[in-house]
């Protein structure tokens, strides 16, 4: 078992990082309410092909919450579900399963895996019409593992470097800009948006 | 897991709380069982005692994070927020054993967070499994006025000793222990305990009065006074002798019937007196008796931040908009002058990630490190200097952490039912959530009354502590045809008073979707029906069971899934409860012989509980057996015999119902026997009150092996 210091010590661990969350910003109105989103998760729960096919598992009901994530999609590699930040609500992927390749290679797998779902998610006839929209341009990629990527100077250069190229593909080059949280508390993270010219 | 004595009953050193071996074995077992070399059962109750469940999800683990009286501090809050975001889905969980619980977890996670959670002092071994659980107290104790003194050293002094302790690693079942500052309000909970202790002084000696035996559930039992008085120093060998008789004498096999409760009600009061003090006898002088309580008293040492102050009528005038009723609502003043304890009421329980490292940060500003989960789900920050209260409500509003209905209707306590639990029959969560929209949405009055509480099960087991709420609702479900649709039971009567030395009955099964309404009904009645200062629950036994039955009969009536579709869906559960499995003729619906006859169990059930309130024992008692032949009856005549054939029922139900592998709950199935012997004699009060409840239970088993047999045959 790891110790603390030991823990300290592989600080760095990026390469073997899996824990990746990311979120799409909705162009909607923190009043959204999370009942039309349990509503579709209640039915992706039994649509036995989508079951099969995502690995679902069951959903998680927060919307008495007043904000966080206020309804959520369990499954076996990965949550997804829309969750009320300071900004306003927004579709969070939280991937739990394993990764393959390199950081840049795993961070490209996880947004893209969460804009397919978040896409899947909007597209749900009883999300609300003002709610299906993402913020063009606009996401966070929140590296969920402590142990494997604490919130320094050093693990910030490294994580910027490996998802500059990955942004640079998907959002285009020089379109964006990120900005990042150095609370060591708090988990890594990189908020893009679009960068104004 | 043990370590082994070198006298009998002594640990002559107290083990260090976390032991960073165990989370290493946990990794190494982890590892055996995945490869095939633990046997699933095994493995069930090792992972058990570190607190990682099963959930009614596949795959998935909720984890119990043991937190001895609920006491955190402000790192704490901060690991306990990064573990939820990184291992679960980041949500805590308060339960009513001052516990966290997180959900969703990967098994595979366990040993790393238990290292993260050890390395602030936080074990979760003994959190779950057949072990002593939580110890609980007062999550005001040491600064409420109305305690001779403060049980938090002894409680932590309990709640170490016993930790690990060899005398409690082979119980048959959980034990649990509760800490009250006082006889008579509604915070310690400790006659509802398996052992309860109680704060009294005499002759300048701090000491407990103790309770042993009480327990919720589906069969609930008040806790028996062992000792009327014990000197501190004897805290500890008593609760160890407990313990000892508890896994000595305590049944193994049949688990409804393992809690140290029916091992008293097995031996009577007396011997199981008698056995304790045998026991207590053979100890001999332990150090670790007096390390626990010097340790516990280290550690549980506490002060304030900031020196004492006073808030006057014109501060809080001038505070910001919500702060009155926040400070009328959910601020207390402590017994010691110029500091108040401040509630933080948590919706159903749960606080985000967010909302808690924001809450560290405001702690550190106020108060640093007394900070206490409650048994009602809620957060108490204490020694809160009294001018620092405008400013800390504020800081709490921008986290939304101030919400003002502290010891209100809408502060309701759920346990987690259907959301996550393997037990749940219908969804708490979900009854709690729709009422505090309701309440947020037209019923505010009703929402802001302080004379009425409602506490909410998924289950009998009553992990919500329905039966010591004003309203209690515990989940169950009611099969109609093919259908089946949830319901709650309605407890009425009970109360968290006197340490809840008394517990409501059952008075009606309504409709999981009218429930709202029935709680809006019941204030309703009790408004139109209190005399003068009279308690709601004091209304409601008043008014008696029939009276309340009939009040609550149009939420019980459950019609045909054709006609009220939405009553086959639970609260916040857009989708069906269960999926029928009707046979889709056009013919319609056929109710067989067994359901008329499992609706006239449960109907003459009822009229037992009728007699028993009316004061005839007699009928009482024969009723209640007729109902329990009634049900047996009933799965009878799915196996083909025939009332007219004139068979034994007991002695048919044992041969088709009982035995190995039979369908039916064994500890259930003794109750018709057994009440079959009695047939014809007058029980005396308490089994006759005990035997009304074992005719529920029964009924209800009845009902629930039903379902399954009706569903395999459609199958």
């Amino acid at each position: 078992m790891m110790t603390a210091a030991a823990r300290q010590d592989e600080a760095v661990g990026l390469a073997s990082l899996t824990r990746i969350d990311v979120l799409l910003p909705l162009e909607a109105d923190p009043s959204l309410r999370a009942e039309p989103f349990i509503e579709v998760f209640g039915r992706w729960r039994v649509d036995e092909s989508r079951v099969s096919r995502l690995g679902l598992n069951d959903l998680a009901d927060y919307a008495h919450l007043p904000s966080g994530p206020k309804a959520l999609m369990i499954a076996d590699g990965f949550h997804l579900g829309v969750t009320w930040e300071q900004d306003g609500p927004a579709v969070i992927y939280s991937h739990r399963g394993p990764l393959e390749g390199d950081l840049s290679a795993r961070f490209g797998r996880v947004i893209d895996t969460a804009r397919a779902l978040a896409g899947e998610l909007l597209a749900e006839p009883a999300v609300p019409e003002a709610a299906r929209r993402i913020v063009e341009g606009a996401l966070t990629v929140i590296l969920n593992d402590r142990e494997r990527a604490p919130n320094t100077p050093a693990v910030r250069e490294q994580a910027a470097a490996a998802l500059a190229p990955v942004l640079d593909a998907r959002l285009g080059a020089g379109a964006w800009i990120a900005g990042t949280d150095d609370d060591p508390r708090r988990r890594t993270t990189f908020r893009v948006s679009p960068k104004v010219t | 897991m043990t370590t082994p004595l070198s006298r009998p009953g002594s640990l002559e050193v107290l083990q260090p709380l976390v032991q960073p071996d165990e989370v290493d074995a946990f990794a190494t077992t982890l590892a055996r069982y995945r490869e095939g070399k633990v046997a699933e059962k095994v493995f069930t109750e090792y992972r058990l005692r570190f607190g990682t469940y099963g959930q009614r999800q596949d795959g998935v683990q909720m984890q119990r994070i043991k937190i001895p009286m609920g006491r955190v501090t402000a790192r704490q809050l901060e690991v306990l927020a990064e573990i939820a975001e990184e291992y679960a889905d980041g949500i805590s969980h308060v339960t009513t054993r001052q516990d966290i619980q997180i959900h969703f977890l990967k098994l595979e996670d366990a040993p790393a967070m238990f290292a993260r959670l050890g390395d602030v002092g936080i074990t979760c071994r003994e959190a779950c499994g057949n072990s002593v659980r939580n110890v609980t107290a007062c999550a005001e104790a040491g600064v409420c006025a109305g305690a001779p003194f403060d049980v938090t050293p002894y409680a932590q002094a309990t709640a170490r000793f016993l930790l690990r302790h060899p005398d409690t690693q082979d119980m048959g079942r959980k034990f649990k222990i509760s800490f009250s500052g006082c006889a008579d309000k509604p915070c310690g909970l400790a006659r509802m305990h398996d052992l309860g202790a109680v704060a009294k002084v005499r002759d300048g000696v701090e000491g407990f009065e103790v309770w042993v035996g009480g327990g919720l559930g589906p069969v609930p039992m008040q806790a028996k006074l062992l000792h009327d008085f014990i000197p501190a120093t004897e805290l500890l060998p008593t609760a160890q002798a407990i313990t000892r008789v508890f896994a000595r004498l305590g049944e193994k096999k049949i688990r409804s019937r393992a809690r140290i409760k029916f091992l008293i009600e097995k031996l009577g009061f007396e011997a199981f007196a008698r056995q304790v003090a045998e026991e207590r006898g053979k100890l001999t002088e332990d150090p670790a008796w007096t390390d626990a309580f010097e340790e516990g008293a280290r550690d549980v040492a506490e002060g304030p931040l900031k020196p004492p102050s006073t808030l006057d009528a014109a501060a809080i005038d001038a505070a910001g908009p919500g702060f009155r009723a926040f400070y009328e609502n959910n601020v207390r003043s402590q017994a010691q002058s110029g500091y108040a304890t401040v509630t933080l009421t948590l919706p159903l329980g749960d606080v985000t990630s967010d909302q808690l490292f924001g809450l560290a940060d405001v702690c550190r500003a106020y108060v640093e490190d007394t900070i206490r989960f409650t048994a009602d789900q809620n957060i108490v920050l204490r020694w809160v200097s009294l001018a620092d209260l405008p400013a800390l409500h504020a800081d709490l509003v921008a986290l939304d952490l101030a919400r003002a209905d502290g010891g209100t209707l809408a502060n309701v306590t759920a346990c987690p039912g259907t959301d996550s639990c393997k037990l749940g029959i219908a969804s708490s969560r979900g009854l709690a959530g729709t009422l505090l929209e309701r309440f947020a949405n037209g019923l505010a009055d009703l929402g802001a009354r302080k004379d009425v509480s409602v506490k909410i099960s998924g289950c009998p087991n009553a992990c919500g502590q329905h039966h010591v709420a004003a309203i209690g609702l515990a989940g169950s479900s009611k099969r109609k045809g093919q259908s089946v649709a949830p319901v709650f039971q309605v407890f009425l009567g009970g109360t968290t008073e006197n340490n809840a030395d008394r517990f409501g009955a059952t008075v009606a099964k309504v409709a999981a979707r009218r429930a709202p309404e029935v709680v809006a009904h019941l204030t309703k009645l009790y408004d139109g029906e209190k005399e003068d200062g009279e308690s709601f629950t004091g209304t409601m036994l008043r008014l008696g069971r029939a009276r309340l039955a009939e009040e609550l009969a149009p939420y019980a009536d459950i019609p045909e899934r054709d006609t009220a579709p939405e009553l086959y869906r639970d609260n916040k559960q857009p989708w069906e409860y269960v999926r029928t499995v009707g046979v889709g003729e056009c013919a319609g619906e056929v109710v067989s012989q067994a359901e008329f006859m499992l609706e006239d169990a449960e109907r003459l059930a009822f009229e037992a509980s009728l007699a028993l309130e009316k004061g005839d024992a007699q009928l009482a008692s024969t009723t209640a057996f007729e109902a329990m032949r009634a049900a047996a009856d009933a799965l009878l005549s799915t196996r083909g015999l025939l009332k007219s054939d004139g068979y034994d029922p007991v002695a048919e139900f044992e041969k088709h119902f009982t035995g190995e592998g039979a369908p039916f709950f064994p500890g259930t199935a003794a109750y018709i026997k057994k009440a079959a012997a009695e047939n014809g004699s007058a029980p005396d009060a308490e089994r006759l009150t005990r035997k009304l409840t074992e005719t529920h239970l029964f009924v209800e088993e009845a009902n629930v092996v039903y379902g399954k047999l009706a569903g395999a045959q459609v199958k």
